[in-house]
């Protein structure tokens, strides 16, 4: 599980551990591909969740298993095996975004699948609203922007990607994508001017 | 009060959205002004909600993560579609126990290439492995006499190698008589090979002859046949053949007298038959050309004469003539020594 002291699946290598975790992981040794899978599993899993995915555990699992299964043509640091992952995890998203396309899903009423609260349960449904409450409410605003517009963003925020990493995942020019992250932000700023919301 | 204040505060114009302040917001820094801290605060919102525990993984996953992940696996799982997140127990496990698979990949990448490749290609290709097949069935002695007379001639023509060929053999069979064996091959005969029987002394150690046609009859007329060749009183017809220069690989029963097998006469001159370059003996030994030998009942065999069930030994030895046909043998054939 993850470190106590760390925010839980942000775990931060050093760049000598996380060559040695890396070489442990393509050399077969468990113990590497569950460090890394507890680095970066947090965050994938919050990128297919603010991108819409409802089965965002199964995901990332299947994310993972995707990352593993190329971990053998991989070599560089952190940041770019950052890269590598969530190239893997934005594939799945597009992905699910066909498969919606031509099913749309029907959004579970159980929370623990979805960030709609149940209302069988008005104190289980109460808490799970204050608890999705920011989540529900970020999930709104990035339901203002473009699909476009909402990759760029949350991979660069939530995966600490650069826009060059950005715009290798997503398979357009680095202009394209400082033209999307600036659209972005015009249309969030736009978005919470009109509703009054500040800290 | 200020007037100024006022219309500044109304004439507020959010700040432009430059490429600075846009990496700051991203990167989660301070921008210091209020629409943007607006901004600032959501992006620290997001990046808060991704930082939570690892979800619980898949079977296929927490398997993975337990025995690590294989060192010779280069395939990868596809992940499975939304529609199947529900039914984790129909996951497809395929890093446990997977093991390289050389043999298919060694296959499909001989067979791609054919497989992409043209019909002429791929005739080619197949005609080439039907004519080594049939050239090392050849060279094995195993195929029908026909089909080995025509590959050895084949093999000869356009190689200094030579294979059996029955052809040979029965040339060199039909100097050898043996009444036990049930080999009577019509035309194979010894008795009806027309071969033009040197005198006894003409041919010995004479290298590199040729044996004349098997086919052709024996003329048994020949003055040079020999009192003693003739058929003994019991039957029994002596294989030996009048002289001719013998190969090495002779077969010591063409030259035995009666019923001895790997006899040669002992009061004849033994030979040195040499073998013509580049001709391989004929399988079972069986000599291409004789020296004259009366039988003996010494055993000893003929110098250079292969030991009994050398050679090919596919060859059956050659049958002997009944009695009544030993006036149309050539001189010198012995009787059947078996």
């Amino acid at each position: 599980m993850a470190n106590a002291t760390e925010p839980a699946g942000n775990e931060r290598f050093t760049p000598e551990t996380f060559d040695a975790v890396l070489s442990a992981a393509q050399a077969g040794a468990g113990w590497a591909a569950s460090r890394l899978y507890q680095a970066l599993a947090g965050r994938v899993a919050g990128y297919l969740r603010a991108q819409g995915v409802t089965d965002f555990e199964d995901a990332t699992s299947d994310v993972f298993l995707g990352v593993f299964a190329r971990l053998h043509t991989f070599s560089g640091t952190e940041a770019q095996f950052r890269s590598f992952v969530f190239t893997i995890a934005h594939r799945r998203v597009v992905d699910h975004r066909r498969i919606r396309a031509r099913r749309p899903e029907v959004a579970p009423l159980d929370a623990a699948g979805g960030d709609e609260p149940s209302t069988r349960d008005a104190t289980s449904a109460e808490n799970a609203a204050l608890a999705n409450l920011g989540t529900e409410r970020i999930r709104r605003l990035l339901g203002e922007l473009t699909p476009d517009q909402r990759d760029v963003l949350t991979l660069r925020i939530l995966a600490d990607l650069s826009v060059e990493q950005t715009a290798a995942a997503l398979g357009k020019p680095q202009g394209a994508v400082k033209a999307l992250q600036h659209r972005a932000l015009a249309a969030l700023r736009k978005q919470l001017t009109r509703e009054g919301v500040s800290r | 009060m200020n007037v100024s204040d006022d219309y500044e505060d109304e004439m507020r114009t959010p700040r432009p959205l430059d490429d600075t302040t846009v990496e700051l917001i991203l990167t989660g820094q301070r921008v210091g002004d209020d629409d943007l801290s607006a901004v600032a605060a959501f992006v620290a919102d997001l990046r808060s909600a991704a930082a939570s525990p690892p979800p619980r993984p898949s079977a296929a996953l927490a398997a993975v993560l337990a025995q690590g992940v294989a060192t010779t696996d280069h395939g990868g799982v596809a992940p499975t579609s939304a529609s199947q997140a529900a039914r984790p127990g129909q996951r497809r496990s395929s890093w446990a126990g997977r093991r390289p698979r050389l043999m298919p990949r060694l296959l499909s990448a001989l067979t791609v290439p054919l497989g992409t490749a043209g019909f002429g290609a791929k005739a080619a290709f197949g005609f080439s492995l039907a004519a080594a097949s049939v050239t090392a069935a050849g060279a094995a002695g195993v195929l029908p006499d026909p089909l080995q007379h025509t590959v050895a001639g084949v093999v000869r023509a356009v190689s200094p190698f030579e294979i059996p060929d029955p052809a040979d053999h029965r040339r060199d069979v039909g100097h050898r008589l043996d009444p036990d064996s049930g080999d009577d091959a019509g035309s194979e005969s010894p008795l009806t090979i027309d071969e033009t029987v040197p005198p006894a002394d003409e041919h010995q150690g004479e290298p590199g002859r040729q044996p004349p046609d098997s086919h052709a009859p024996i003329d048994t007329s020949s003055p040079r046949l020999d009192e003693t060749d003739r058929a003994p009183a019991d039957g029994s017809v002596p294989t030996t053949v009048q002289p001719r220069p013998a190969p090495a690989d002779q077969d010591p029963r063409a030259d035995a007298p009666t019923g001895a097998p790997g006899e040669a006469p002992a009061d004849q001159p033994r030979d040195t038959p040499t073998t013509e370059p580049g001709s391989a003996p004929a399988p079972g030994g069986v000599p291409t050309s004789q020296p004259e030998h009366t039988p003996s009942p010494s055993g000893d065999l003929p110098a250079g004469a292969p030991e009994e069930g050398s050679g090919g030994g596919s060859e059956t030895p050659p049958t002997t003539q009944p009695a009544t046909t030993s006036t149309t043998r050539p001189a010198g054939i012995p009787s059947g020594r078996r």
